[in-house]
């Protein structure tokens, strides 16, 4: 175990070092053409907040275009570029865009910082939008990527406050397993196929309440990438898509806070300056806990009952020089959940714990002009608790996992048509799940490696058509798996703002998560050992875009997942058997596949804003020793899934008078898949020796609940409180206004003779209302 | 401001359901899948080393039908059990439709061997099973460990074992047979052949009103069973397999049964909705159909070995006590009458030390004469009536719900007393046995006694009782 560790630490800080070295002759190498490189970093006016995706753009006077966008730190670089006059623009949404004339000379290798402005949002009561949208460049390059911005987001009706995951469910492609879950269905997949990131630290259980809400605090979050499949090779680990979210830097020119009020919770950030660098705390805690404080009084009985979730984001970046920056993010939060009774001399006692602890340094460093580095040290851990003490016979469910990563990779930019990016990283994990039941109680440990690396280019073969191509590399530990996953992506505009994109790959996942599908509390991950594969997908992505103005996208994508290796939690065996591997806890040899089609209408200007998304897909998956091996669909098999979500603005009456907007999205989606009763039918308990009246299940899953779908409305108004000091909002919305109680699950009671089936409902009309702050 | 904050909390709870085609509704008829009724259901439990047993077969009922095991009954089916080259034709039970008997002369189950049953109807494909019988398997020894772990030797400490029933004696009046609940770790020690499928044991309390071993609200008497089983279980590489408490819910004396199982029995349990609240969980979740083995049919064609011990349990913490002087003894007896014509009732009484007494009465209804078993002179079939309740200081307990049910009591041929020169025959009860195999049939009732005077106040009327405990 410790040589290997050591082994594959040696190896990928030598690789990196390598890599960086090669890269750099490479880099002199190139200068002996004469030819100049613009280089630096692009932010925000205002705050210093760095942008990612931003478009930078060199022309010249003989019509020719050099372009560059700049990466996740807001570092850009073009290189060969002619000596000469030439013209730079940068473009950002939400921002001006900037425009300067330069003069470089031949070689030279020009550093230069840009700084956008906010552009206005009102001009002669219009509302206007920047030209570019900061990811039109990945999206140009990869079908399949979404961004969502927390502005546009907090527009949006919501069940309590804004959250994240909630607003990702309405794109197409994406389901939701209930009111109650917060949990990404993707194309098809479970919410374990899903990676979910912040600041690269993974999260393996991002939800608060059961599931209701996320742990992203909408405050603290900077930018948001969405790879609904056939991401590329920089990510892994999951077999289908993948969340990866950035935390803010914080305000780099002054002190500044914001934070809101709602029902659910309260939530405060703040950031400010420090020296050359920033920092950034942001936190949320709910008061659900005086009400049960409450309820718990009125009952003699109950002893102990409470529940609170918070959640802390905690970030300091520092400027070291120009070239060099030290940022530290941090993240916790917890959820926990107790109920205790006491009835004379006994006792019963539930509770439920979960949460995260994730803890990122990153430094980065520019080379030279078209090199830049990063190396990370990335700590994460969950927990997860299920305790049930029955009148002295103790039940219990413990996950822990634990990973600590060290990754290293370069961006080089180098030439006008080609971007490479390479890394490798080596992660070490640990998972415990015990359990116990009375007397009995057994753990498994597994500390399983991880070594990837990855290489990726970004290469502008003609001026119509980008490819980007890329293989990732993994070998895992436990059972020696090693494994090449090759990624790419194709894009080939056939006209002025349409634009055909093709992508692909292989994917693979180590790490399993068991979790109730209707909501998720006291997740279990457990890795895969060497008695199982891991789980693979091939995927094939197809789409076609066109924007036939800066106000309107359409596109349509097809997508196909091929999976293999699936398991699922095996309930069915002995109470006392080990759980040593993989294979005594899981059902094996599962296979799948996923296909659909999906369609999206965006307005991106003017007062009314929003999107429509419809979704025709299917999904099946097979094991062996499920449903006697036939095929059944998921619970999450959707064959339409529509969603229509916009925003309204009004124009102000005076210029100092706030604004009102009201916004409203709706969900259609065809009812999930269950298993209905086929007939009834008496056999005998052989234990107990007694007849018992039964149901006897149809064919898995070969029912279906009633279609769902809801309304949510809302309203919002914008404030200046104390002058021009605070801008506030005050929101009121309603959650599911008709009132319509979707179906969430049926229950048989076969005891009953008489006693017809009953469909157990979903979240009724719920209105809400908070207060958002920012000053 | 107050006021419309309340009316909007209040919103969810006063508002009206989604209008016209918003609202999801449909009938519940419509939560059913398309009807698999009329399969064939068989029903049957090889026991090593016992004789073969009865075979119950029934039909499936489409989901959304009225119910009753009883109207589900197949009758007119050719039932038979191969083993090897022996073919053991069944006859139908001629008072149970469905109900099917082994013939008389048939040899006892062995182990480790292979059974195969067919059952023919008119209308079905032949519907067949197989159970390969477990090997033969023996508890050896009942060890009792302290709870608390020994800290120096990190080890449960033996503190005793219990007396078996192979060893003789009242084993519910042992000294070392008297446990505190959830006091000590059970194990037991197996001697066996060779490792069966999985295990299973059944837990029953043999006392009629014990009281609840947990003091609790949140579980009422009628939430709990006196007859429960165990998870499966696998017994470990030196024979040892743990006793667990879950299951034994009241005071007294408990008979526990370890069932060691075929595949049949292990898959279809494994895989069962009864008893993990998989009937209900969320859709397509936890429901689906058990293992079931069973060629052109569904249920259960199983065998087993069984064996086992007894204890008596107290409450936890309460002082060592014996029988009923744990929670208070009673006296109490069910007596009845009936007259030709099928008018009668029957009455109960109940006296308990504790003062929680009890006297009722049901009027009889529906009575009608059927077939006797074997040593019987006559049997009657009867519902209880309308209920009549006396006197009720707390001690009628389920005796008060029994209006509705219906019962088979049968006079025997065997003079068990005389008394006013009437003679009293043994009296015979149409039910689920307590023995290996639990099926139903005529079981003779300890303490039971029947009569028909020739003279006096209930001349030509029947009259019979047994022991309410």
């Amino acid at each position: 175990m410790i040589p290997l560790k050591r082994i594959t630490a040696c190896l990928a800080a030598a690789a990196v070092v390598i890599v960086l070295n090669d890269v750099s002759l490479a880099q002199n190498s190139l200068q002996l053409r004469k030819n100049s490189t613009l280089s630096g970093f692009i932010r925000d006016r205002s705050d210093g907040e760095s942008l990612p995706n931003a478009t930078v753009a060199v022309a010249f006077e003989n019509q020719k275009r050099l372009g560059a966008l700049s990466n996740a730190e807001g570092y850009y670089a073009i290189t060969d570029i002619p000596s000469g006059i030439c013209m730079v623009t940068v473009s950002y949404i939400g921002y001006a865009t900037y425009r300067d004339t330069l003069w470089l000379a031949a070689g030279q290798d020009l550093r230069r910082d840009i700084e956008l402005g906010r552009e206005a949002l009102q001009l002669e009561g219009v509302v206007v939008e920047a030209k570019a949208d900061r990811v039109e460049h990945e999206m140009r390059k990869q079908p399949s990527v979404v961004s969502l911005q927390i502005k546009s987001l907090k527009q949006m009706p919501a069940m309590g406050e804004t959250d994240l995951l909630r607003g990702l469910q309405l794109l197409p492609g994406v389901q939701t397993a209930s009111d109650f879950s917060s949990g990404l269905y993707v194309r098809g997949g479970g919410p374990d196929q899903t990676g979910i990131m912040l600041d690269q630290m993974r999260l393996y259980n991002p939800s608060h309440a059961f599931g209701f809400f996320s742990t992203f605090n909408p405050d603290a979050i900077k930018d948001v990438t969405f790879y609904k499949g056939a991401y590329p090779a920089q990510y892994g680990g999951s077999l289908g898509a993948v969340l990866d979210v950035q935390n803010r830097d914080g305000n780099r020119r002054e002190f500044s806070t914001s934070g809101g009020v709602s029902l659910i919770s309260s939530r405060l950030m703040a950031e400010g300056p420090l020296g050359q660098g920033s920092w950034m705390v942001a936190g949320r805690r709910t008061y659900i806990d005086p009400l049960l404080k409450v309820i718990e009084g009125a009952n003699d009985d109950l002893e102990d009952l409470g529940y609170h979730f918070y959640d802390i984001n905690a970030k300091v970046n520092a400027q070291l020089t120009p070239n060099d920056n030290l940022m530290i993010s941090a993240y916790g939060g917890d959820d926990d959940l107790n109920v205790g009774v006491t009835e004379g001399a006994d006792s019963l006692a539930f509770g439920l714990r979960w949460g995260n602890r994730a803890l990122m340094g990153r430094w980065t460093h520019v080379f030279s002009p078209s090199l830049f580095g990063r190396m990370i040290a990335l700590y994460s851990k969950y927990h997860s608790d299920i305790t049930l003490d029955l009148f002295d016979t103790p039940i219990a469910i413990r996950n822990r996992v634990r990973d600590i990563t060290v990754k290293g990779d370069v961006d080089y930019f180098a030439s006008a048509d080609h971007t490479v990016r390479t890394g490798i990283d080596f992660t070490s994990f640990r998972f415990d799940y015990g359990w116990q039941y009375d007397q009995w109680s057994d753990t498994l440990t597994v500390e399983p490696h991880l070594l990837s690396a990855y290489v990726q280019d970004d290469w502008q073969i003609t001026p119509l058509t980008e490819i980007r191509l890329g293989l990732r590399g993994a070998y895992y530990e436990e059972g020696g798996h090693f494994s090449l996953n090759p990624r790419f992506s194709i894009n080939r505009t056939l006209q002025e703002g349409l634009r055909l994109k093709l992508a692909g790959g292989r994917y693979q996942q180590y790490l399993q998560l068991n979790a109730a599908e209707g909501f998720s509390g006291g997740d279990v991950w457990v890795p895969l050992d060497e008695t199982v594969d891991p789980g693979r997908s091939l995927q094939i992505v197809s789409g076609l875009e066109w924007e036939p103005s800066g106000t309107y996208r359409l596109s349509a994508e097809t997508y196909y997942t091929d999976l293999a290796n699936l398991v699922v939690l095996d309930e069915e065996r002995p109470e006392n058997v080990d759980q040593e591997t993989s294979e005594d806890l899981f059902k094996t040899g599962g296979e799948g596949y996923a296909t659909g089609l999906e369609l999206f209408a965006e307005k991106r200007r003017g007062r009314l804003t929003g999107w429509v998304g419809y979704t025709l897909g299917w999904t099946r998956r097979q094991f062996a020793e499920i449903d006697g091996g036939r095929s059944f669909p998921p619970k999450y098999d959707r064959r339409h899934d529509l969603s229509l979500t916009g925003t309204y603005q009004f124009a102000p009456v005076c210029p100092s008078c706030g604004r009102w907007s009201i916004n409203a999205s709706f969900v259609y989606g065809t009812g999930q898949a269950f298993t209905p009763a086929a007939a009834r039918y008496t056999l005998i308990d052989p234990g107990a020796g007694e007849p018992v009246d039964r149901f006897l299940a149809a064919r898995r899953n070969t029912g279906r609940l009633l279609p769902y779908h809801r309304l949510d409305v809302g309203t919002r108004r914008t404030l200046k409180l104390f002058g021009e000091g605070v801008h506030a909002e005050i929101y009121f919305q309603i959650y599911n206004i008709y009132n319509r109680r979707n179906e969430w699950f049926v229950e048989y009671d076969a005891a009953d003779s008489d006693k017809k089936p009953k469909v157990v409902p979903m979240l009724p009309i719920m209105p809400t209302f908070g207060f958002d702050f920012r000053f | 401001m107050r006021i419309p904050l309340i009316l909007l909390a209040l919103l969810p709870l006063l508002s009206c359901d989604a209008p016209g085609p918003l609202k999801a509704e449909r009938k519940p008829d419509d939560l059913f899948a398309p009807s698999e009724g009329n399969t064939v259901v068989v029903e049957a439990i090889l026991v090593v080393d016992a004789p073969l047993p009865p075979v119950q077969v029934r039909r499936t009922v489409a989901p959304g039908d009225p119910y009753s095991a009883a109207g589900a009954a197949l009758a007119d089916a050719q039932v038979a059990i191969h083993h090897g080259d022996a073919v053991f034709q069944y006859h139908p039970d001629p008072i149970a439709a469905g109900h099917y008997l082994p013939p008389t002369d048939a040899p006892s189950v062995e182990p480790g061997s292979l059974y195969e049953l067919r059952v023919v109807t008119e209308t079905d494909p032949v519907v067949r099973a197989t159970t390969q019988t477990p090997p033969r398997m023996r508890i050896d020894e009942v060890i009792l460990f302290d709870d608390v772990l020994d800290q120096e030797t990190d080890e449960y400490r033996e503190v005793g074992s219990l007396r078996l029933f192979s060893e003789g004696g009242d084993v519910y009046q042992a000294p070392e047979n008297q446990i505190e609940y959830t006091r000590v770790i059970m194990e037991a020690r197996l001697e066996q052949d060779g490792q069966a499928a999985a295990y299973q044991f059944g837990a029953t309390n043999l006392e009629l009103n014990s009281p609840l071993l947990i003091d609790s609200d949140f579980f009422e008497e009628e939430d709990l069973e006196r007859r429960e089983t165990s998870p499966l279980l696998k017994s470990n590489d030196d024979g040892t397999i743990y006793v667990p408490w879950d299951g034994i819910y009241y005071t007294g004396r408990y008979k526990v049964k370890l069932y060691a199982v075929d595949q049949n029995w292990f898959d279809l349990v494994r895989t069962d909705n009864v008893g993990s609240e998989r009937e209900s969980g969320e859709a397509g979740q936890g429901f689906q159909r058990p293992l079931f083995h069973v060629e052109n049919g569904i249920g259960l064609f199983a065998s087993a070995c069984v064996d086992s011990f007894g204890f008596f349990v107290r409450q936890k913490g309460s002082p060592v006590c014996s029988g009923c002087e744990c929670w208070g003894c009673s006296s109490s007896n069910w007596s009845g009458v009936l007259g030709l014509s099928g008018n009668g009732s029957i009455h109960f009484e109940k006296e308990v030390t504790s003062g929680a007494n009890c006297e009722l009465s049901y009027g009889i209804t529906g009575a009608t004469t059927v077939l006797p078993c074997a040593d019987c002179s006559f049997a009657w079939e009867f519902t209880l009536g309308d209920l009549m309740v006396e006197a009720d200081t707390g001690g009628c307990g389920d005796a008060e719900f029994l209006s509705g049910y219906t019962f088979r009591f049968a006079q025997g041929t065997e003079v068990i007393a005389e008394e006013d020169g009437t003679p009293q025959y043994g009296l015979y009860l149409y039910g689920w046995g307590d023995d290996e195999g639990s099926e139903k049939g005529w079981e003779r009732l300890e303490g039971g006694w029947s009569s028909v005077p020739e003279e006096g106040e209930f001349a030509g009327r029947w009259l019979f009782g047994f022991p309410g405990d």
